[in-house]
């Protein structure tokens, strides 16, 4: 069960990636589309008299959660989409081990994003190189709007994983994605209690929540341009840190869930 | 003769649900088994068992004198499994899906291909599954996996297969020297079972 065949993983992987893309095409190309006018969120992320305030702000903090609660839905449903096209059989009855299986998923989603968010880097620097608007300051901005989709990306496959384990079913899977949502409509609720003067471990507690996702915009325009927006944001460096730490939680309890036991 | 498959007091449940009952069953080398019963009586369950795709929750499994649960490999690479439904992902191709079992297999996929086409399925091949019947794609599927001769074949509902490819490969097989344990709805009659056992409600008896 634990062994792992680097042979049976590149196989796995070419028929996962071949699987996502085509069965997924019509996601995928939502979510290109949702993302392709927010690359020209770089815009605002060269301009050093950018608030918090600000429009395209608001722009690349909605985009960011479209991008989390997506993944979310995609690692929750890592195998209820199996049951519903009925493809369960096929891919475990073929000698890999269940772990294998488990891992190229989650790979695959990864390796997907990544592409997805380096097209949307190279077509925000593009665009910007267009309008004449490429200089030094430019190529940090970009590269750090595309850390922060990545990390929202990790965020979203470890809170999906953490469901999987979780949930049951499809219906549950759709209420915990909806308590999600609600935890974004609440976060400035949150924030009060955060800055309320609670004890370091109730704070140490929030900024576990993956709503703390929101304050990714703003830590980047604190690191970029070194100025303080009001926000207490934690160090980028540390959010990047928690979420490969969480993606790690994520996988271990997926792989309790779908190796251990039956994904059923 | 060697036992292919044993299960000793084997139990499964599916959602809380007992689905199996202290199964006990042997299967010899070169036996040809039938389990047949009504509908929701267990008999998909007890193939995917057999063809590793779940995991027993209590009682002992072997497979090849192999725990399928440490050694899924090493059964799996001699074993073939035909399920109750196609199970291609519907925006892949038949040919994706044989393509990667060859590769996983290491077998030239010319000469399974060149099978598929014999038996006149060769212009269902590189048509997106979700546009195939799915009867058909089950006896690609079905053609596909017998051409690649493994050890012990697992179908499930043998009823879904043509009568050419029961005639033509599946006897080619078991006349190769293969184990086959096959499920169906009804007492089948298209191969000469020389054991059959009767399913009800995750109960297996001597039929």
């Amino acid at each position: 069960m634990y062994r792992v065949s680097f042979r049976s993983i590149r196989i796995l992987l070419s028929y996962e990636l071949r699987r996502i893309t085509f069965s997924d095409r019509f996601r995928i190309i939502s979510v290109f589309i949702i993302l392709f006018p927010t690359a020209y969120i770089a815009l605002i992320l060269s301009n050093p008299t950018v608030s918090i305030g600000n429009l395209f702000y608001h722009m690349m903090n909605s985009m960011i959660i479209i991008l989390y609660l997506y993944n979310v839905a995609i690692a929750s449903n890592l195998y209820y989409k199996d049951y519903e096209e009925i493809t369960i059989d096929y891919i475990y009855s073929q000698p890999v081990s269940k772990f294998e299986i488990y891992i190229c998923r989650i790979s695959s989603i990864l390796i997907l994003n990544l592409i997805g968010i380096i097209i949307l880097a190279l077509y925000s620097g593009s665009s910007l190189y267009i309008l004449g608007r490429f200089d030094v300051n430019v190529i940090p901005a970009i590269l750090y709007l595309a850390i922060l989709y990545y990390v929202s990306v990790v965020y979203g496959i470890f809170t999906g994983l953490l469901n999987l384990f979780i949930v049951n079913t499809r219906r549950t899977v759709v209420v915990g994605i909806l308590l999600y949502i609600i935890l974004f409509y609440i976060n400035g609720y949150i924030d009060i209690l955060y800055y309320s003067g609670v004890d370091s471990i109730v704070k140490f507690i929030i900024d576990l929540l993956p709503h703390r996702i929101t304050l990714l915009p703003a830590s980047a325009i604190e690191y970029l341009y070194e100025i303080s927006i009001g926000y207490k944001v934690p160090v980028p460096s540390n959010l990047a840190i928690a979420s490969i730490l969480y993606l790690l939680v994520g996988l271990y309890l997926g792989y309790r869930r779908v190796v251990l036991y039956d994904p059923i | 003769m060697d036992k292919v498959v044993l299960f000793s007091h084997v139990d499964k449940y599916i959602m809380g649900v007992r689905v199996l009952k202290d199964v006990n069953l042997t299967v010899y080398s070169r036996d040809r088994v039938l389990v047949y019963g009504p509908r929701n009586a267990g008999k998909t369950i007890l193939a995917r068992l057999v063809s590793c795709v779940l995991n027993r929750d209590s009682g002992y499994i072997e497979i090849f004198g192999l725990d399928p649960l440490i050694y899924r490999r090493e059964i799996l690479s001699r074993l073939g499994y035909v399920p109750q439904y196609p199970h291609i992902p519907p925006n892949l191709s038949a040919y994706d899906s044989i393509c990667f079992r060859c590769k996983l297999l290491d077998v030239n996929i010319d000469d399974i291909i060149r099978r598929v086409v014999e038996y006149g399925y060769g212009k269902y091949l590189h048509v997106r599954a979700g546009k195939v019947d799915t009867g058909v794609l089950k006896n690609i599927l079905a053609v596909s996996i017998l051409s690649m001769k493994p050890d012990l074949i697992v179908i499930d509902d043998i009823d879904g297969l043509d009568s050419g490819v029961i005639e033509g490969l599946v006897s080619e097989v078991i006349e190769g020297g293969a184990t086959i344990l096959a499920t169906s709805r009804g007492r089948y009659s298209g191969i000469d079972f020389n054991r059959v056992y009767y399913i009800e409600r995750g109960v297996l008896m001597e039929g």
